[in-house]
């Protein structure tokens, strides 16, 4: 029994495969980088992959549900990337620093 | 539909109230409104028949999504009249903003009962989440409220991502980002071997996102530091409206998305689904790790953020064995444990203003200097620890038996989770103790007298749904 879904072809695997590999890239900034600002940019990263492979579904599926979802996904990421720097601002003025490690009042 | 829109007005409308020149009454016309918008809920849904499609079928209104509509407004209405003290005059400077925020965040918490779409999912987390980032470090000058809004910030938008990335997986196996055309085409993919790690990868990324939002170990790390940096009445809310919030919203998912793939699978390979033991681990290891952590607390603020997360295992079960009963149980835990936590929060706050102090020292001798504050704390976390006759115990019997009568095998769990339940206790009574025992008396904490009129109404709900459960229990089965 066959599905009227289409199979996972080479040319879209290897899309699969180039944003994961993004995706893992902006996990492992997320993790390690010390500076918010690259933080904030890995977090982009991520974002940025799940876009392309949206894309890379949309046209596997010849529907354009999948592009539709990325404009979302833009404008959400440009608003909160928006709050973010805000926020980050705020903790510059108060701490004079962008580094992660300067951050370590709270714990328990 | 309108009670959406009409959030969404009120909102706009408190940010620019500060303009207008109502910052002085902007609790007065929040609180109004959303009461009004409650009403506005409450006779739609009577007015309504079957279901109703908007936004090109992306939000659904049916009694699923009226009833948690109308128990998320009441959190939001609760919480606007348990903070009227946050508003007075000299308290904050931007109180406007922050109504706006508060009721943004209430727009988001009404998609995410009704949306039927993944688009709708995600926009719904977010506008929940990105006024919360800016909420947690809403006072400005404090270091630590700055930590603990980045903090959020960073997990915040890391776990969009990771449950953006869960999204475009399962969209890629199915072709369809509609909770039906998924439900639909996952049957299609059990047939399509090569899309099926693309389904498994897809709904453990999923769960991942989510149970950052509700605070399920182990993605729980965030939690207490963002909890205790906050402004205490921003926590209140955090804890109570985002965490029901998102319940709703992984709830919806999992039942609604991948309940019908879930049978198919147990007929099909003659196990449980992979997700389902993860949630089963997830609960598990949320229920020990929250309760045990807690323990060591010094301080009720961040007790109260592990003992959310201790709540969030036990409210994962219903996730886990979905039926009309745990659906209540469902209903009638978030909307007890939502009632307890903010009574709870507030008499916090009180004692905190006064004496600028959260550890459990602030309160010894409470009990002496403000007897009606102490009681009242003292039902919130009898109730929060399940001790008859308050609403926590009738909410926890009730799920722990709906769970038990869909899947006898699963007693390990009720088992832990009594026993997390009885590890719970000494945490709460830690409170209950340094309150009524000993000789010390403290300073009076002064409480504005409609403040305390307001407060000992909502502790009285405490009571009066645990003794009169019913009116809880009929709401519950309305959904269905």
């Amino acid at each position: 029994m066959n599905s009227f879904l289409p199979e996972l072809s080479n040319v879209y695997f290897n899309y699969l495969l180039l944003s994961s590999v993004l995706f893992c890239i902006g996990v492992v900034g997320v993790i390690i980088r010390k500076n918010i600002i690259i933080i904030f940019m890995s977090i982009e990263l991520m974002l940025n992959a799940v876009n392309l492979l949206l894309v890379n579904f949309s046209n596997m599926h010849n529907d354009p549900n999948g592009q539709v979802f990325v404009f979302f996904i833009m404008v959400v990421a440009a608003a909160e990337v928006t709050v973010g720097l805000a926020i980050l601002v705020m903790v510059y003025r108060n701490t004079g620093s962008v580094n992660i490690d300067t951050l370590k009042n709270l714990k328990g | 539909m309108n009670a959406l829109i009409a959030t969404s007005v009120l909102g706009l409308f408190a940010m620019i109230s500060e303009i207008i020149g109502l910052k002085k009454w902007i609790w007065l016309i929040s609180t109004i409104g959303i009461a009004g918008i409650l009403g506005l809920t409450v006779y739609e849904a009577i007015a309504m028949n079957g279901t109703q499609e908007v936004f090109y079928g992306m939000i659904k209104q049916n009694n699923f999504s009226s009833v948690f509509s109308g128990l998320l407004l009441s959190i939001t209405l609760l919480w606007f009249l348990l903070a009227k003290d946050h508003y007075r005059e000299g308290n904050h400077a931007n109180p406007s903003d922050q109504s706006a925020l508060i009721i943004f965040a209430t727009v988001g918490g009404l998609i995410l009962t009704s949306y039927t779409n993944l688009t709708m999912l995600f926009l719904g987390i977010e506008i929940v989440s990105i006024p919360m980032f800016i909420l947690a470090g809403s006072d400005k000058k404090n270091i630590l409220s700055n930590e603990s809004s980045l903090k959020y910030f960073i997990m915040g938008a890391f776990a969009s991502g990771i449950m953006l990335f869960g999204i475009a997986l399962l969209y890629g196996a199915t072709g369809s980002f509609d909770l039906e055309g998924i439900s639909n085409g996952l049957m299609m993919v059990s047939q399509n071997p090569s899309m099926f790690f693309l389904v498994l990868i897809g709904i453990t990324f999923l769960m991942m996102g989510l149970a950052f939002k509700v605070s399920a170990a182990p993605f729980h790390f965030w939690v207490p530091d963002v909890y205790e940096g906050a402004p205490t009445v921003i926590t209140a809310f955090m804890s109570t409206f985002v965490k029901t919030a998102a319940f709703v919203a992984f709830f919806k998912l999992f039942v609604f998305g991948f309940y019908s793939f879930g049978m198919y699978w147990i007929q099909f390979f003659k196990t449980e689904p992979v997700w389902s033991m993860q949630l089963l681990f997830l609960s598990a290891i949320t229920i020990l790790v929250g309760n045990i952590v807690a323990v060591s607390q010094t301080n009720l603020k961040r007790t109260l953020a592990y003992s959310g997360i201790a709540q969030a295992g036990y409210i994962l079960l219903t996730i886990l064995l979905p039926s009309p009963e745990t659906l209540t149980a469902l209903f009638i835990y978030t909307a007890s444990y939502s009632i307890s936590t903010l009574v709870a929060f507030t008499a916090l706050y009180h004692v905190q203003k006064a004496k600028n102090d959260y550890s459990f020292d602030a309160f010894r001798g409470l009990g002496k200097s403000n007897p009606g504050l102490a009681v009242v704390l003292t039902l919130a976390m009898l109730s929060l620890g399940g001790i008859p006759p308050t609403l926590g115990f009738f909410a926890k019997f009730y799920l722990f038996k709906s769970i038990l009568a869909f899947n006898g095998s699963l007693i390990w769990i009720i088992l832990l989770a009594i026993l997390g339940s009885l590890i719970s206790l000494y945490y709460y009574f830690k409170v209950i103790i340094s309150m009524f025992g000993g000789d010390e008396t403290s300073t009076k904490v002064e409480i504005n007298l409609s403040d305390r009129i307001i407060l000992y109404a909502v502790a009285s709900l405490i009571i009066i749904l645990g003794l009169i459960p019913s009116i809880l229990l009929e709401l519950g089965a309305m959904i269905i």
